[in-house]
């Protein structure tokens, strides 16, 4: 074995619980990001896959009469990259001659913006040319197989004769034909079949058995009967939903693919960049936790280096030593930190918890190698710098010092310039290099809106100074730490002078452990004052929506009329909103009956609304869809009829007061006339089976029970749930949607652990001599580990002080930026019992974490350590 | 006599207190193939000094160090540690073992710089350990040692690259009486027995008597203090030579 491989072989092996938990330290921040990344990846393209049921334009909307010219108006919509016009029917296929055809379904598109929108794709033959005077189409291989034709054959195609199509017409089916729309006669258009479309896109449609042809000729073949043309667009992901649906909501209906919007609304959007970021806080802490070490450690390597260097060893041979020990480190940390964060997304996804929250089980999984991998690599890089940077410093540095100096504990001026140099080069690599390397592996969700971008960067900034300080002043926090140890010397002489004379002498030991616990502690109350906030928002929204109602459900159909009359009889019985009357267009309309509203919400301020609901169809849109749509009061929302007509409402009034129904849990939605539905979508509201029943404020829920039990005594699965059950159910929500917080402040908090312990670990090496020469004057076991325990505790006391006044000063920023994306009016958190828990966590944790090293101190055999030289 | 070593006019400062301080004054002297040189003086008088600048770890102020017969100030830094590899055996007064390495890799350390495998370290550090009575503790590390043992240890090391100058400081610094004489007669029987050459450096009269030639450092000048060779020079003499000196 090679001199260098032997001395890194043994050098790793003799500071074995070093080695290991340096190791660990890096698998665990690697582990951290690796997961999250992987569980995001998992999360919407599993969730996509569910949603997908065949194929659908990402965004297909329809004009309003208001709009003249739907191409250029499209073309100005923010966030729309590319679209197309588009209808499909239904064809009549025949070859010609032969005695073989059938159905299929037919997609007219423009040609010209096919490939933008990624409509289909060719698997042999040619695609369909635009501007073409001669009819071609491009079948799918189903159809293709089916009727035996290809590449150049003729095909005839022709609208179906049928009977006229029904219409919702004031609230009842009709014939088309009644309707006095005569049936339109058949034509039929021979075209040659250029291409054969491959099973994407387009291509999947009815089993492969499509035609695609160009729209014109589309509008020929179909000319005198109704043609539903939709616009398909293409969505630029570096834009928010948000945007592209409230410039469209204007004028235009629209419909959303569901696998565009998994994980895009801006409360998911919050939770995975807030989760993004979390991996980014883990990683830091990480590699930080094992530079700190590495630093520590510089003044033991020193003698070594010396001593080598004096027997004839090069410095590039010293160099290559410590090479090898940091590859191994660092390759092994991020070969663990890889598998074990890969291992640990699938865990999360097999027990329900994802990116956008928890409770929902996704049978997926798959790598995303093209990011982990650069991440993994990313940090076992990092890592591998600060491992190397600081011996390849000291492999120039003298040796005669070193060779004369018998305690190791004395710092030669080249060490501590080393040491101070390596610290600057730290800070820049984990404050500086790291976040912005991170960050563009793994990007912001959405857009990076101005205001968002700055809240971030204060916050990283403030993170940034809390790692840079402790490595670019040391002394500074010891200096509070020995301040903190002094009044201990009162009643614990022995234990009290040392451990500050300990601190004192280590400002960088102590600055480590006490900034990495800091940072745990400053992100518990941080998150806990996002939870706090969502809370207190629930609250709020809940005093409107739900708090003071009691939901029905599984009533057995009975009439609304007479439920209603039913519980009017009761006292403090304000409303009945019925839950049957909804339909999705594009977001949930409820039909309720205005004259239910009149006593509550802004119907009782302003009563005129009921008669705009019944006379204008006015909408009333809750908070939360108006402030995603951007729509105010006096706006016009734009609905598809089924007849194809495009309904305008107007923007009554902005409240949730009305229409929150807990299951499904939506608060996207608008309320309008009951009757409106009916007569237009041809949806009913005579008989119902799950209502909410608002009551006057302090009203027992119980006398709705007793209302309904009273007209359905015995109908099974009856269930009634009120306000405060609800607001507990939201609240338990949250609670269990931040469960994949939780686990990272776990592993920042294994690896805050991690750095303290090792910190002590050097701690014991480098004062073994001195601990020593104290049992032999006569201090006890017990006095050694009490002056441990003393420095621990009062090192626990900073980072708890220090970490619960920079989390409660981060709280209101992760609030502001929460807000921010989500534009929720979430109000911001106080100070509260878990900044007291926080506090003494921070001291249970440094205790904790000094048990082992403490071990390893008192039964060191003092002989030996007096001995060592 | 063909030098091994050689120092013309050697200057050190040392800053102290913000002045340059002269730790060694126009020192001159050689080192003779299988010779016994021993440099007497008081702490603070420059002996490691003068042993650092002979090894090339340090550099001279002013003068010029040979060693090989290559001066030392016209090499490049690798050039100096290739010679300091090839032609110096060190021995320490604390020793400086590595402690994370066994008696047996210790001593095979300067042969594994060199870049020897571990099939041809073998037979001469093996040699080396029973000449030093060192076999049964082949596999313990330093800190399961005694200081006479780390002593001999180290002087293995300091032999096992086969190099023809050991320089000693202090060797017997940290060992009892018993066990200081026995790494005196070591160190006798290198220049005897291997003819290698021993500059050693000393404040122990004892220690000097084992030398063949003494010479006296005080106050960073050499001194040459009456006809002082060795070996087995009566210990009164060296006392007689530190009086005259005021040592």
């Amino acid at each position: 074995m090679g001199f260098a491989t032997l001395l890194a072989r043994k050098g790793l092996a003799r500071r074995l619980s070093r080695t290991v938990f340096s190791i660990l330290g890096i698998a665990v921040g690697i582990a951290t990001v690796v997961g999250i990344f992987t569980l995001d990846h998992n999360t919407i393209v599993g969730r996509s896959k569910l949603a997908d049921s065949g194929w659908q334009a990402e965004i297909e909307v329809s004009p309003s009469a208001a709009v003249s010219d739907p191409r250029a108006e499209l073309a100005r919509v923010p966030g729309v990259s590319a679209f197309t016009a588009a209808f499909q029917n239904e064809v009549v296929l025949a070859v010609p001659g032969q005695d073989r055809g059938g159905r299929a379904h037919l997609v007219a598109i423009q040609p010209e913006y096919a490939a933008d929108i990624g409509a289909y794709a060719i698997q042999s033959g040619k695609t369909l040319e635009a501007g073409s005077e001669l009819p071609t189409v491009v079948i799918g291989d189903g159809l293709a197989r089916a009727l035996e034709v290809e590449a150049g054959d003729k095909l005839l195609l022709s609208r179906p004769r049928r009977e006229p199509g029904k219409d919702c017409v004031e609230g009842e089916w009709q014939r088309r034909a009644q309707a006095g729309v005569p049936a339109p006669p058949p034509v039929s258009i021979e075209f040659t079949i250029v291409g054969i479309l491959a099973r994407e896109g387009v291509g999947r449609l009815s089993r492969g058995e499509v035609v695609v042809i160009d729209y014109r000729f589309g509008t020929r073949l179909y000319e005198g009967a109704h043609v539903d043309t939709r616009y398909w667009l293409k969505h630029d992901s570096g834009v928010d939903l948000e945007r592209i649906q409230s410039a469209l909501g204007r004028a235009w209906s629209y419909d959303l693919k569901k696998s565009v919007i998994i994980g895009q609304a801006a409360d998911e959007r919050a939770f995975r960049n807030g989760v993004r970021f979390a991996g980014l806080f883990a990683m830091v802490l990480g590699l930080y936790v094992i530079f700190h070490t590495l630093s520590m450690a510089l003044i033991e390597r020193v003698r070594e280096i010396g001593i080598l260097h004096a027997l004839g060893a090069s410095r590039a041979q010293i160099a290559r030593v410590f090479m090898i020990e940091a590859l191994f480190v660092s390759f092994a940390g991020g070969a663990i930190g890889l598998f074990g964060g890969l291992r640990a997304a699938q865990l999360c996804l097999s027990v329900g918890i994802t990116t956008v929250g928890a409770g929902e089980h996704i049978n997926f999984f798959e790598v995303p190698w093209a990011t982990v991998l650069p991440l993994t690599l990313a940090g076992i890089a990092i890592a591998l710098s600060g491992s190397v940077y600081p011996l390849v410093r000291l492999r120039g540095a003298k040796s005669n010092t070193a060779l004369r100096s018998q305690d190791q504990a004395r710092d030669p001026a080249a060490t501590q310039q080393a040491s101070r140099s390596f610290r600057f080069f730290a800070v820049a690599l984990i404050a500086v290099l790291l976040p912005v390397v991170y960050l563009w592996l793994v990007p912001v969700v959405g857009e990076a809106q101005a205001e968002l971008v700055g809240i971030l960067m204060v916050g990283l900034s403030i993170l940034a100074l809390f790692v840079s300080l402790p490595l670019l002043l040391p002394g500074l926090l010891a200096w509070v730490c020995t301040h903190i140890a002094a009044p201990f010397e009162r009643w614990f002489p022995l234990a009290g002078k040392l451990a500050a004379r300990s601190m004192r002498d280590a400002p960088l030991r102590v600055a480590g452990a006490v900034s990495a616990i800091t940072l745990v502690t400053a992100a518990y109350v941080g998150l806990n004052g996002m939870t706090q906030s969502l809370e207190a928002e629930v609250r709020l929204w809940g005093q409107q929506a739900f708090l003071d109602k009691v939901y029905v459900r599984n009533l057995p159909d009975v009439p609304l009329d007479q439920l209603v009359t039913q519980l009017e009889r009761y006292p403090g019985v304000l409303g009945v909103e019925p839950s049957e009357a909804r339909t999705y267009l594009p977001f949930l309309l409820l039909g309720v009956l205005p004259e239910q509203l009149a006593k509550y919400g802004p119907c009782a301020k302003d009563p005129a609304l009921m008669q705009r609901m019944r006379e204008e169809n006015g909408v009333i849109l809750s908070r939360r869809l108006a402030r995603h749509r951007g729509y105010s009061i006096g706006d016009a929302v734009h609905v598809n009829s089924p007849r194809g007509e495009v309904l305008s409402l107007p923007v009554i009034a902005i409240s949730d007061a009305y229409g929150y129904f807990p299951h499904p849990d939506e608060r996207l939605y608008g309320v309008v006339d009951a009757r409106f539905l009916d007569r237009k979508f041809c949806i009913g509201t005579k008989t119902v089976s799950d209502v909410a029943v608002r009551l006057q404020p302090g009203t027992d829920p119980a006398v709705v029970e007793a209302a309904v039990r009273e007209m359905v005594a015995d109908a099974p699965g009856l269930n009634f749930e009120n306000g405060p059950y609800l607001y507990r159910w939201h609240t338990t929500d949250i609670g269990r949607d931040f469960i994949l917080f939780d686990l990272v402040l776990a592993g920042t908090l294994l690896l805050a652990a991690i750095g303290v312990l090792n910190g002590q670990l050097l701690a014991a090496l480098e004062r073994a001599k001195e601990l020593g020469v104290l049992r032999a004057l006569g201090a006890t076991q017990a006095q050694i580990a009490g002056m441990v325990s003393l420095e621990s505790l009062v090192v626990g006391l900073a980072a708890g002080l220090l970490g619960t006044g920079l989390g409660a000063g981060l709280a209101p920023l992760i609030v502001r930026a929460l807000r921010v994306v989500s534009g929720l009016p979430l109000p911001f958190p106080g100070p509260s019992w878990p900044h007291l828990w926080a506090a003494l966590g921070a001291v249970a944790v440094a205790l904790l974490a000094a048990v082992y090293p403490m071990w390893r101190m008192i039964r060191a055999r003092p002989a030996e350590a007096v001995r060592s030289g | 006599m063909n030098a091994l070593a050689r120092v013309r006019n050697l200057y050190k400062f040392h800053p102290i207190d913000g002045r340059k301080s002269a730790v060694l004054t126009d020192v001159s002297f050689e080192v003779g193939k299988a010779e016994f040189v021993c440099i007497m003086g008081p702490s603070g008088s420059g002996k490691s000094t003068l042993l650092q600048l002979l090894s090339g770890l340090e550099d001279a102020d002013g003068g010029s160090v040979e060693l090989a017969g290559k001066e030392l100030g016209k090499l490049s830094e690798r050039e100096r540690t290739l010679l300091r590899r090839e032609t110096i055996g060190h021995v320490f007064q604390f020793f400086n073992l590595l402690t994370n390495l066994t008696v047996l890799e210790n001593v095979g350390l300067p042969l594994a710089i060199a870049g020897k495998r571990i099939a041809e370290q073998e037979a001469p550090v093996a040699a080396l350990l029973a000449r030093f009575g060192l076999e049964r503790k082949h596999n313990a590390f330093p800190h399961q040692l005694s200081g006479g043992e780390m002593q001999r240890v180290s002087i293995a090391r300091a032999l096992a690259g086969g190099q023809p100058l050991l320089l000693c400081d202090e060797p017997t610094g940290n060992l009892s009486q018993k066990a200081g004489a026995e790494v005196m007669q070591y160190l006798r029987e290198v220049v005897d027995r291997d003819k290698r050459s021993v500059l050693l450096v000393t404040h122990n009269p004892r220690d000097a008597t084992f030398a063949d030639r003494i010479l006296f450092l005080v106050d960073g000048a050499l001194h040459t203090q009456g006809d002082l060779h060795g070996p087995n020079l009566p210990v009164e003499r060296v006392h007689e030579a530190l009086s005259a000196l005021h040592i």
